[in-house]
């Protein structure tokens, strides 16, 4: 599970309401959200959805597309109307580049594509609430890990890494999510920038993380990059 | 709406065209000849033997006196019925003289002179028991004077003939038209019958069963042309089930593997209790496996999205040179990571295609030769022209593919043998290419490499593609 953030960048007091009529991914949606810390209300239909929605007010909202009785975008139309409009975050289990766009243009703000690794789905709903981790930090820190964001160089304790720019990003992005699970999709979107997804580039992340991997964690170092059998990758020491 | 003069069968409308048609045509037809005989057949021929015996008997002499036969014409009353009747009428429409076997006196209307001219044909009733039909011509009289012989008969026997012929007329013309619309139904029957029979075997034809055929008829009539060309296509939609229902039945095949060691792990790790160490290695195993059937199923959706036709694509004109070299630069690390040279060579083509979907078709094959290569070889990726396309060439010394083999390359769901030893492929990337290049109007084509190896040829319209300046 995720670790609840001890000193977290996050404010208190984020409401958030899961619409999801498949009760297993709603159940586990929620309690991912409370484990950050959140106030998570969950509705099982649109309608349900739209009472709660009359009833307070939320921060975000996550929102199947397709519902049983009135659909996501009814759901979106409706919370629209609140002021100020929650931020909302569309799931969906088609794959169609044109449903993206549909989506986004219904005034969601964000998609993720059934099937979705949980940490992907904290990731993105972070980053709609406007509390990002990319930060202007001119350095990045992990224990004795040092990214320097302006120069693009990185040191470990008091040895210089030399790293290409890819592998550059790629740690600022494991430092910026540190002690969280990055899955290979986040990376895949937010590194390669793959925005339509067709061929895997799983293998090309994995030799590119097990290159980063040599580099960063020298032999008699502590191993800093892990990877997490059928999850991804984190940054972090060893136990979770 | 159906109206009952258009009737639902093609030999019924024909069987009424003949109906309607054929009986106003005939009826033209006839109405013409009946007119025609009416007016000149048959006292038109007998009144013509009359105007010539008058002209060779009778005789106008300069004194004005009329002979007939070398003697002076009889008077009316001895005028038999053996000669003609005819009236002679000179030039200022005054009669010079009639002979025939009538008295004058018992004419209703008296006669009126002939209308100068050659043949006036004129039908006239002189009683109301009587007409008579006559003939008028110029006959020259004394010293070239334009006087005009007029002869007649009587009307009647020309017109019980015409009866006659009005009555077979309206006898057969019915006839003639039942005859001709029986036998159109009959004949359009007999020809359109395979239509029928053809018809009936497409009812039996079902979706479970597409191996049945229409019979072919063996004359080669358009209809026989229509049955071979729905056989064809029959033909094609059988193949297209029998490869959707492998398809389907090779999906769940290798949805199953992942999803039994799901199953099994997850069953195992419930067996008896563990640590928490143990559970966490079960959890992960069982994520794996749930990662692999994601993978597939995405790889799946986006095959039948681009073989359905769904995926759009949008055109740009791109550097195709420097396009695939972005592409590789992602690729090269795995070439790296198996110490294979990775370069790209060729010219520098500008042309107009959808570079992601292009991309995306090279990079399933450069994976494929990373992954089947053995470590330190070289794979090249070489652009260039092959008359009107341009073709991208990646070689690689792998093992090649057996010749047995080639055909099915970009099957779905195809894995050569060499390539079933290796973990982690579904055997869908050629496909996915074969079906993105088929979007962009391109082509999959393999060549083995001597001594050994495979080079893969994508080939893409060039359009108005030309060589980039740098």
């Amino acid at each position: 599970m995720e670790r609840a953030p001890a000193a977290s960048s996050l404010a208190p007091g984020v409401s958030v309401l899961v619409i999801e009529d498949e009760t297993k991914t709603r159940n586990s949606i929620v309690q991912t959200l409370q484990l950050e810390g959140w106030a998570v209300s969950a509705a099982a239909t649109g309608d349900e959805a739209i009472r709660q929605l009359d009833a307070g007010a939320f921060d975000l909202l996550i929102v199947d597309w397709m519902l049983p009785g009135c659909d996501g975008l009814s759901v979106v139309e409706r919370a629209h109307l609140a002021v100020p409009a929650p931020r909302v975050l569309m799931l969906t289990a088609r794959a169609a580049l044109d449903d993206r766009i549909t989506g986004l243009e219904s005034g969601a703000d964000d998609y993720l594509v059934k099937p979705f690794a949980l940490a992907e789905l904290v990731a993105r709903c972070r980053a709609l609430l406007r509390r990002p981790l990319t930060s202007d930090r001119p350095l990045l820190v992990y224990g004795d890990l040092r990214l320097d964001t302006r120069a693009r160089t990185v040191t470990r304790a008091a040895r210089k890494v030399p790293l290409t720019p890819r592998e550059v990003d790629v740690l600022e992005y494991l430092l910026l999510y540190q002690d969280q699970v990055v899955t290979r999709s986040m990376l895949e979107r937010d590194i390669w920038k793959q925005t339509r997804r067709f061929s895997s580039l799983d293998n090309v992340i994995d030799v590119q993380m097990a290159r980063l991997r040599r580099k960063v964690d020298g032999p008699g170092e502590l191993r800093l990059i892990q990877t997490l059998r059928g999850r991804g990758y984190r940054l972090g020491t060893e136990a979770e | 709406m159906k109206r009952w003069w258009q009737p639902r069968t093609l030999r019924g409308r024909l069987a009424l065209w003949y109906a309607i048609g054929g009986t106003a045509l005939l009826a033209l037809y006839s109405g013409g000849i009946y007119l025609f005989i009416a007016r000149y057949l048959p006292v038109e021929a007998r009144l013509r033997a009359d105007a010539a015996e008058v002209r060779r008997r009778l005789q106008v002499r300069p004194d004005l006196t009329l002979w007939w036969d070398g003697y002076p014409v009889a008077p009316s009353a001895e005028w038999g019925l053996q000669h003609p009747w005819f009236e002679l009428w000179d030039e200022q429409g005054r009669l010079v003289l009639r002979r025939w076997p009538f008295a004058d006196r018992s004419l209703d209307n008296p006669l009126l002179p002939p209308s100068p001219g050659r043949d006036v044909v004129t039908i006239y009733n002189v009683a109301s028991d009587l007409r008579l039909r006559m003939i008028a011509m110029p006959l020259a009289g004394p010293g070239g004077r334009p006087w005009i012989l007029r002869v007649m008969r009587v009307h009647e026997a020309a017109v019980d003939i015409l009866a006659v012929f009005r009555i077979i007329l309206w006898t057969m013309l019915p006839l003639v038209v039942a005859a001709l619309v029986a036998g159109g139904y009959a004949l359009t029957r007999y020809w359109l019958r395979p239509l029928d029979s053809m018809a009936d075997d497409v009812e039996r034809i079902g979706v479970d069963d597409l191996s049945r055929r229409v019979s072919v008829p063996p004359n080669s009539s358009e209809i026989g042309r229509v049955a071979t060309v729905f056989n064809q296509t029959l033909e094609r939609l059988q193949n297209a089930f029998a490869a959707l229902d492998r398809f389907v039945a090779d999906a769940s095949h290798e949805l199953r593997t992942p999803l039994t060691a799901l199953s099994n792990v997850g069953e195992l790790g419930l067996k008896r209790s563990r640590t928490p160490a143990e559970y966490q290695e079960i959890i992960a195993s069982m994520l794996e496996e749930a990662d692999r059937l994601r993978q597939l199923t995405q790889r799946l959706l986006e095959l039948a999205r681009v073989g359905g036709g769904a995926e759009s694509f949008h055109r740009q004109t791109v550097d195709l040179k420097r396009e695939i070299a972005a592409g590789l630069a992602d690729w090269s690390i795995l070439a790296e990571a198996r110490a294979q040279r990775l370069e790209l060579i060729g010219e520098p083509w500008v042309i107009d295609t959808d570079p992601v979907i292009f991309r995306q078709a090279l990079m399933n094959v450069v994976d494929n030769a990373i992954k089947y290569s053995p470590e330190g070889s070289a794979i090249s990726v070489t652009v260039g022209s092959h008359g009107e396309r341009i073709v991208v060439a990646v070689a690689d010394e792998g093992p090649g593919i057996a010749e047995a083999d080639r055909a099915q390359l970009s099957q779905r769901f195809f894995r050569a043998d060499s390539a079933r030893a290796r973990p982690g492929g579904f055997g869908l990337g050629l496909a996915i290419t074969q079906a993105y290049l088929h979007l962009l109007g391109g082509a999959l084509d393999y060549e083995p490499r001597s001594p050994q190896g495979s080079i893969f040829r994508l080939s893409l319209p060039r359009g108005n593609g030309h060589l980039s300046a740098t």
